[in-house]
């Protein structure tokens, strides 16, 4: 595209260097004659501003072929039109990217910097999806497919530091230029490896497979009591500094929920005759101190009683797992729809300044020790908006310790039962006989002729 | 007594040649006095000795031999086997393996045992007739046999022994189907036997053979006569002597009835003085009993010859059955086996019937309702230990219970035992313990430091994690305590 500048002289006088080849001149070129063919122009004002009358009120004759199809970019002349077109938009992207991280400061970073971003995978289509996608109707050969994700992954590098930064404007706009030319199945890919999230279904039931030796246990975790049950319970409940002991004397048993195990439908009674075996399955509930919380319904397949056992312990561990970390979302997800949301929603009214005062008082008050009842110490005065905004802070600080408490249980319940190694599959396996060998690794007696 | 003959009989232990002086001294040794045995039994902290040495020790010397057997006195007190025993199947018993003993905290010097925090043992009521109202359930009761005590004279089922021994005292829990059982009782003694005829079931090890036991414990306690036969299987696995009496056409087992005699005699001695015979009985060729000869008498005209024991039992029973001072209790444990083909033979070596001995004759009789006391009741307990001795399909029916295998309508059934079995009724025991039932149980254990345990003190983890494993089963419950591997 060309830009033609237009020097409103009294003559429109255009320098050589803006015309195309074919038009330049040489030094013999007589400057005095102005004449360029009118189809060369676009959007030419008229040649003679002073001009009255009718002259001034001509306007530029209409051309037919000014308004026909005219192509969107110049690369409609080339073979691939959008692959160049997407290497332009690209580019541009990047500068625009680049621009903008550097106004903050970002770019370009020192390698430290580079090293401690997080990482973050993607990946891109493959030539032929992006030939489909480009629709350029040919194939994209390999070094033009390479040039776009050059470009892709140097905007890539952009959004990360973007990521890392906190802009999430500018991570969005990069991510809406990237994503066209991402893989669709892109997280299935990337978690190919690791180990796929637990299902669970409309009754918070999870389902965990278990294997061990030649068994097979597919295992089916349910809460003695629902989650939505446990989380209005601990929500009506008071803080417990304020409960009232209760009289041991009175106090039953029998409501306290008992873990039961069912193994093809047999209670593990029935099931198991060795008693190890039984002790085995239950071991990680007291692992991880759940003993009561979680009904088993298991079906095993294949093996021996202790690799049928085992194989349903591998199942447990996982399902725990899962389960524990679903009811740590589930419990923050309540707190922060019934309380943190509100609170917030009130703070809003408040002025930010004091909010953001009062807090990071609070914070230091925390971090001293100081009990916060103290607040008014040395007798100031607070008016009630102060008093108000500071008791919601306070609250929203508990709420937010609450939510990160059940995060932190169901972080421990991970690590212990991972430490215990319960969750791995045993690799363990019957080890094959070998020839000259009376069993795999038994020799035959020696002769001694 | 020959030195070869002792060296025999003492074949379990290494073997050693007596000399005749050495063997006369060890006589001597053996035969303690009855201060001394009594002084043995206190320093191993058991309450009191079991109910043979009692029978042994009242009866007089020359009876103990009039089997033919060789007295053997135990330099201390063995645990006694239970009822229905007879001296000559301790051989048996002794060969098999031994019965769990804990040791008396005396022998336990080293501080790892606590011995002298011990204490006075544990601080428990004792079980009583008041204990078994709803309010109590929950409750752990201690039994602390009297003299005359049913557990200490009849005895107990073995694995009611073992259970005995956890704790320092015998141990129980009072229960929602102890209230309802007691409460059936109450209602009984009013009425003739045949109508109260009930047995407890339930899956194994829930506790079928502790409600009963603790049902005796309480009509003893309350007025009533007692018989209780704690091992049933022992008057048909052909262990005691069978003779075929050609006047009551049976086969008469002379040394079960004897036991069973001097038991019942003993247990309810102070009740028995003040009934009296209402007929004249002959009770053999030589002897008759007359009208309005005291029970104790009779029992003891019984006792005095053993062949006499058959007839003098059946003419007690005939008695007690048309009086109506007491009521009576007749409880059986293993009441199946009474139901089951015997292990006896007669001289064609075919299997002699139930009720063609006299001992499980007349407990089928009285259970069947053929034959009624007029104010009692009649309790039986199944059980699935011994497997030669599994409840029979006629008695699963009669009481109710569902088919452990699949029945067709081509499998025979005998209809005598039909006979005995109709009209007895099934009481079912819950087959888990309730958390607070095991629970105490549990707290009784730790109190009396009778439960293995790695931390300080045994935790709500272990008592959990059992109770998870064992479902609730008593028995389950129990073993996996003592048992358990990862404590």
């Amino acid at each position: 595209m060309l830009q033609v500048l237009v020097v409103r002289q009294g003559c429109s006088r255009i320098t050589a260097r803006q015309l195309p080849a074919f038009l330049r001149t040489y030094a013999s070129f007589q400057q005095q004659s102005s004449f360029v063919p009118p189809a060369q122009f676009e959007d030419v004002v008229s040649a003679n501003p002073n001009a009255r009358g009718r002259e001034r009120s001509k306007k530029p004759k209409f051309r037919p072929w000014d308004t026909k199809d005219k192509p969107a970019s110049p690369a409609y002349y080339t073979t691939r039109p959008s692959f160049y077109d997407t290497i332009v938009m690209l580019n541009e992207a990047l500068q625009a990217a680049h621009r903008a991280l550097r106004d903050c400061g970002l770019y370009p970073l020192p390698p430290h910097a580079l090293t401690a971003i997080p990482e973050y995978p993607t990946l891109y289509m493959n030539p032929e999806a992006m030939a489909d996608m480009l629709g350029d109707g040919q194939k994209l050969t390999t070094t033009r497919h390479r040039r776009i994700i050059d470009v892709l992954g140097e905007l890539h590098d952009c959004r990360k530091i973007a990521r890392a930064a906190g802009l999430g404007k500018l991570e969005e706009a990069l991510s809406g230029i990237i994503a066209p030319f991402e893989r669709p199945n892109k997280e299935e890919q990337l978690n190919q490896g690791k180990r796929k999230p637990v299902k669970f279904d409309e009754y918070g039931r999870s389902y965990t497979v278990g294997r061990r030796k030649e068994s097979s246990a597919r295992v089916w975790l349910i809460p003695t009591v629902p989650f939505e049950e446990q989380i209005a319970a601990s929500s009506s409940l008071p803080p417990p500094s304020e409960l009232a002991i209760q009289e041991s004397g009175t106090a039953s048993a029998n409501d306290l929920p008992v873990t039961q195990v069912l193994v093809n439908n047999i209670p593990i009674t029935e099931y198991f005759a060795n008693h190890s075996d039984r002790e085995n399955i239950i071991r990680p509930f007291k692992i991880a101190g759940l003993l009561g919380a979680y009904n088993v319904f298991a079906l095993v397949r294949g093996g021996g009683t202790t690799g049928q056992s085992g194989a349903v312990i591998t199942g447990i561990a996982r399902g725990l797992l899962a389960q524990e970390h679903r009811r740590a979302e589930m419990f923050s997800e309540h707190i922060h729809t019934s309380f943190i949301e509100p609170i917030d929603r009130q703070l809003s009214q408040a002025p930010p300044p004091l909010v953001s005062q009062i807090e990071s008082e609070v914070k230091a008050a925390e971090a001293s020790g100081m009990d916060m009842n103290m607040g008014a110490l040395g007798g100031v005065e607070e008016d009630t908006q102060v008093k108000e905004v500071r008791r919601l802070v306070q609250a929203r600080r508990d709420k937010e310790a609450e939510v990160r408490k059940a995060r932190q249980a169901a972080e421990t319940v991970d690590l212990v039962l991972r430490r215990s190694k319960l969750t791995r599959r045993d690799p363990r396996m019957v080890e094959r006989k070998k020839t000259g060998l009376r069993k795999s690794r038994a020799r035959y007696a020696w002769v001694k002729r | 007594m020959s030195a070869r003959r002792v060296v025999a009989k003492f074949s379990t232990f290494p073997r050693i040649q007596y000399s005749w002086s050495e063997s006369f001294k060890l006589l001597a040794c053996w035969r303690m006095s009855l201060s001394a045995l009594r002084n043995a039994q206190n320093s191993l902290r058991r309450t009191a000795a079991g109910p043979s040495t009692i029978i042994r020790l009242a009866v007089p010397g020359q009876q103990r031999h009039a089997g033919g057997q060789k007295q053997k006195t135990a330099p201390k007190a063995k645990n006694s086997q239970g009822g229905g025993q007879t001296k000559s199947t301790r051989k048996k018993e002794n060969s098999g393996q031994p019965v769990f003993r804990p040791l008396p905290p005396s022998q336990l010097q080293d501080p790892i045992f606590q011995s002298e925090s011990r204490g006075q043992g544990l601080d428990l009521e004792a079980f009583n007739p008041d204990l078994t109202t709803p309010g109590h359930v929950g409750n752990v009761v201690a039994f602390t046999p009297t003299e005359t005590d049913p557990i200490r004279i009849f005895g107990v089922p073995k694995n009611i022994l073992i259970d005995h021994r956890i704790a320092s005292k015998p141990l129980s829990v009072i229960r929602d189907v102890t209230v309802a059982t007691i409460d059936t009782l109450q209602a009984a003694a009013e009425t003739p036997s045949s109508q109260t005829r009930l047995v407890m079931t339930g899956p194994t090890g829930c506790g079928k053979s502790t409600v009963l036991l603790q049902a005796v414990e309480y009509a003893a306690k309350t007025g009533w006569l007692v018989f209780y036969i704690p091992r049933a299987i022992k008057l048909v696995d052909s262990s005691t002597t069978h003779i075929y009496d050609l006047r009551t056409q049976t086969f008469i087992q002379p040394k079960a009835a004897y036991q069973l005699l001097i038991r019942f005699l003993t247990v309810n001695r102070d009740r028995l003085q003040n009934l009296k015979t209402t007929v004249e009985t002959p009770l053999d060729r030589r002897s008759t009993v007359p009208a309005g000869q005291g029970l104790v008498d009779l029992i003891e005209m019984g006792l005095k010859d053993p062949f006499l024991a058959t007839t003098v039992l059946a003419t007690l029973l005939d008695e007690l059955r048309k009086q109506t001072r007491y009521p009576v209790l007749l409880a059986v444990d293993d009441i199946q086996a009474l139901y089951c083909k015997t292990a006896y033979r007669d001289q064609h070596f075919a299997s002699i019937k139930p009720w063609h001995l006299s001992m499980p004759r007349l407990l089928l009789e009285l259970a069947s309702g053929k034959k009624s006391f007029a104010r009692g009741a009649i309790l039986g307990a199944l059980s699935d230990t011994v497997t030669q001795y599994k409840t029979p399909l006629e008695l699963r029916r009669a009481l109710g219970l569902p088919d452990v295998a699949p029945v067709g309508p081509f499998v025979k059934t005998n209809k005598t035992v039909e006979e005995y079995a109709a009209g007895l009724k099934a009481l079912p025991v819950p087959g888990k313990l309730s958390l607070d039932e095991a629970a105490r149980l549990f707290e009784v254990w730790v109190e009396d430091k009778a439960v293995p345990h790695s931390h300080d003190v045994p935790n709500d983890e272990l008592f959990v994690s059992q109770y998870t494993v064992s479902e609730g089963n008593a028995r389950g419950f129990v073993k996996g305590l003592l048992s358990t591997l990862t404590i």
